[in-house]
């Protein structure tokens, strides 16, 4: 059979089959021939794992048939999508009905229930991962039965399924509470990196979406601020990308021009405006305005790994501080920035924000320059302010460290006995890090 | 001139060059017999003496490809002819209207020219935003957000071929410090970027400039030139050994720490830019420091120019010694006293600090020197020593120039020597009706 690869073409198998099933019964029926055989069987997405999560040895099943949006119910704000369907393309389909997902990340190209299986989050500290947008799940468990949960159905395995990690079953459809379409009001810039941490609490409350960059070896971070407003109603002069004024150079803010200029400007009220305009070309902060999903995603075309961990959201500015003083000490050269967001706590068994609100920083090294030393380095760090890693991204935990973390680990693995009591699942990531 | 630049480019990359230049002082009496029918003032290129130069930089190179400096050659021709050597890969210009005219250039050997100093020629950044074809072959250097205002506003009235292309140069300079006070600056006054946050605010600015609904610019490479070392002797010569010894321990002292420091910060910098956008290069060094400067990871091509013409301010280096590939001749026209000749000419002084090591030296014949009251002059330059005697009227006496280019701002061409035989002539900028500084 033909290799597979995922996003960042560092992780790949040869599968023994390949198959591209159209109906819930087909998958249904794939899974039952396959634990009657005795094999393994994986559903894979976009492949934008960068761990080992979707690598199998046994029969792969590509969900792209399984696609589209199946039911609306306008008036609860609820859809229901099928498994397979990509991140990108439901925009499109909620658009009709005035809809939208209520929260997103930058990537946009994973399939729905990849997304939610591995705890996919954006930033806000109002909103939690895409896994808590679930309202109810049609699963294809490892025996081949097509099960439905939700809160008042199976509510013991909805509370695990949400992030199941493809140990539970097949997510064949995902039935997600929107919201009414919005805006987004997207404000980025350059700011001195302790400025921001300092103000990093006061920022989260007061934003409905709040991230930076930091880049290593600079004490620069690059911030992004994103606003929530009603359709048609973003503030006065805000304009999509494409007319974008210039972006950011911070270097004049602090520097003795741009002071110069407002106290000359002081004296000379009437050229107020005119020096205001320049300096906001000369400080040249990015801001622009269109719908949430096109403000949410961003273009990804350098290819990298990353690490990312969710840790309690007081502990973000010690862990950046501890970060900087590793990649000096160390002498690494880091040519990704470090990425700083934020989640609310949720009710998720195995989210990484499950029970505490989260602050997450993800590091990213480039796909051709060796991880190892930074991300160990980095993970000691993380691991020692009770980290918990992305289930999509590097890590090097194992089960017993995966105990500590997650309180209700053994609850998952005793509905995965259940679910999947011939581990038709199974791949070595889940041997790894499940019970 | 090609082919015989491949033929002897082996004898430098195999390093004989220490056989080399026992004999060097014998080109200068094989010059004047084959220049003996034309008249001074004329410069040579010795191109064997150039070939052996290319090897010895390219075996310090040690594998980076080398950017040509053509403010060191200032002749299309020989730009070709090192160009087409390989390892030598891109040019390093110094002016915006030189680039162009490269780029325009109907051989095609000049595809990647990266202007190494700032322009601010409106009319030179007009034509190049509208011609695609210099567009993709020419980089301007900025280091300020000054530069890239001016920059927009002179294209504010029209829609560049493609995004301009940019390097950033990073300061290589020596801040030394002493429990937290400055000590001085060790090194050239260029790029007020210094650290990882300068060029992380120049790059993002960078970015923002956009014309219509495209860039406007495209952060493309960083350069960082360590002067200090590249381009500063370790082991001078002043004629007082004592004080020479002492200086050249100091001064090797100094670059060796002042490497360490840029290798650690260029590095840094390095990453840091890579955080927001792809670099295509990171040029560093220069003539003097290849072998140092190859070593840095972060660095992915080199630069040089001079090594390959060898001027007499290569004499103070402890790490190589280049072949003397040029040289000039003047004609004796006068004789103001009997251990004395005047030459025609002579002055082709090195522009930088003025002083005694900018001058030319008198080195055939053997036994001349400048007059200390007088130096060598605008159009004419006594010489006093034993060798004045054996002189006549119009006959040559040869110098070698201190620093590699300016001496091709004085003739039309340089005139090609191959084993002591006149085999052709390469016209310089100035041949070619070119002043671009």
């Amino acid at each position: 059979m033909s290799e597979w690869r995922n996003w960042a073409g560092d992780q790949r198998c040869r599968p023994s089959a390949v198959n591209l099933p159209s109906t819930v019964g087909e998958v249904s029926a794939l899974v039952t021939a396959v634990a009657d055989g005795g094999g393994t069987i994986k559903a894979v997405g976009a492949g934008h794992s960068f761990t080992d999560i979707a690598l199998t040895r046994g029969m792969q099943l590509r969900l792209d048939r399984i696609s589209g949006l199946l039911t609306v119910d306008r008036e609860a704000k609820l859809v229901t999508i099928a498994g397979g369907t990509r991140l990108y393309e439901i925009p499109a389909l909620l658009a009709p009905y005035g809809l939208a997902m209520e929260n997103l990340g930058d990537i946009d190209h994973q399939s729905i229930s990849g997304a939610i299986s591995t705890g996919t989050h954006g930033t806000g500290l109002k909103y939690g991962g895409i896994a808590t947008q679930v309202r109810a799940l049609l699963l294809v468990t490892g025996t081949g039965e097509v099960k439905r949960c939700s809160a008042t159905e199976n509510p013991d395995l909805f509370a695990v399924a949400r992030v199941g990690l493809g140990a539970l079953g097949i997510i064949v459809e995902v039935t997600l509470a929107c919201v009414d379409a919005f805006m987004l009001h997207a404000v980025e810039q350059p700011e001195p990196l302790a400025a921001v941490v300092e103000s990093l609490s006061e920022r989260n409350a007061a934003h409905d979406h709040f991230e930076f960059y930091w880049f290593p070896h600079t004490q620069t971070a690059l911030t992004k601020t994103n606003t929530r407003y009603e359709p048609d109603g973003l503030p006065q002069g805000v304009k999509a990308l494409s007319l974008a004024s210039h972006l950011v150079d911070d270097t004049l803010l602090s520097n003795t021009l741009f002071s110069a200029l407002c106290n000359f400007s002081a004296k000379v009220p009437s050229l107020i405006p005119k020096i205001n305009n320049m300096a906001a070309k000369l400080t040249g902060n990015r801001e622009f305005g269109d719908v949430s999903h096109k403000v949410f995603a961003t273009q990804r075309t350098v290819r990298f790994r990353e690490m990312e961990y969710a840790l309690p959201l007081s502990q973000i500015p010690t862990v950046l501080a501890e970060l900087d003083t590793m990649i000096t000490r160390r002498g690494l050269q880091i040519s990704f920035p470090v990425e700083v967001r934020s989640a609310a706590a949720d009710d998720i068994a195995l989210s990484t924000a499950s029970r505490r609100e989260t602050g997450y920083i993800a590091i990213h090294q480039h796909v051709k320059t060796s991880p190892l030393e930074y991300f160990r380095a980095a993970e000691e760090i993380f691991r020692a302010h009770s980290g918990r890693p992305h289930w999509g991204k590097w890590h090097f935990l194992q089960s017993k460290d995966f105990s500590e973390l997650y309180p209700d680990l053994e609850k998952f693995c005793s509905v995965r006995d259940v679910l999947d009591p011939k581990r038709v699942f199974r791949n070595a990531y889940l041997d790894r890090v499940l019970l | 001139m090609l082919k015989l630049l491949d033929a002897a480019v082996a004898r430098g990359l195999s390093g004989e060059l220490a056989a080399v230049s026992g004999a060097q002082d014998a080109i200068w009496d094989e010059a004047d017999s084959a220049c003996a029918e034309l008249s001074a003032p004329l410069a040579v290129l010795d191109v064997q003496a150039l070939s052996t130069n290319a090897g010895s930089l390219l075996r310090r190179a040690a594998g980076k490809p080398i950017r040509v400096a053509s403010k060191s050659i200032r002749s299309k021709e020989v730009l070709r002819a090192v160009l087409a050597q390989p390892g030598f890969a891109g040019v390093l210009g110094f002016t915006l209207p030189e680039a162009l005219w490269l780029a325009a250039d109907p051989s095609d050997a000049f595809t990647d020219i990266v202007v190494g100093y700032p322009t601010a020629d409106p009319l030179a950044l007009r034509a190049l935003a509208t011609d695609p074809v210099a567009c993709a072959r020419v980089t301007l250097m900025v280091d300020s957000s000054e530069q890239l205002d001016w920059m927009a506003a002179t294209l504010a009235s029209l829609s560049p071929a493609s995004p301009i292309r940019l390097c950033l140069d990073l300061d290589a300079s020596w801040r030394p410090t002493v429990a937290g006070r400055a000590l001085g600056h060790i090194g050239v006054y260029r790029s007020p970027v210094r650290t990882g946050t300068d060029a992380i605010a120049l790059a993002l600015a960078i970015n923002g400039y956009r014309h219509g609904n495209t860039a406007l610019f495209r952060l493309t490479g960083i350069m960082a030139y360590e002067a200090q070392i590249a381009g500063l002797q370790d082991t001078p010569h002043s004629g007082n050994k004592v004080a020479d010894l002492a200086k050249s321990q100091l001064l090797k002292q100094i670059q060796r720490q002042s490497m360490a420091e840029i290798l650690h910060r260029r590095a840094n910098v390095v990453a840091a830019v890579r955080n927001v956008c792809d670099l295509e290069f990171v040029n560093g060094g220069g003539t003097g420091s290849l072998e140092l400067t190859t070593g840095d990871p972060s660095v992915t091509e080199l630069a040089a120019g001079s090594g390959l013409f060898g001027p007499t301010l290569f004499d103070g280096y402890s790490r190589f010694t280049p072949a003397h590939a040029v040289g000039f001749a003047a004609p004796v026209v006068r004789r103001p006293a009997p251990d004395m000749v005047t030459v025609l000419g002579g002055g082709w002084i090195a522009s930088g600090p003025a002083g005694n090591d900018r001058s030319p030296v008198a080195v055939h014949p053997a036994g001349l020197s400048l007059i200390a009251t007088e130096g060598a002059g605008e159009v004419q330059t006594p010489l006093r020593g034993t060798a004045a005697s054996t002189l006549a009227l119009g006959d040559k006496v040869w110098f070698r120039h201190a620093k590699s280019g300016e001496v091709c701002e004085h003739v039309d061409a340089l005139e090609i020597l191959d084993g002591g035989q006149r085999v052709g002539r390469a016209l310089t900028y100035r041949g070619e009706g070119k002043a671009f500084v």
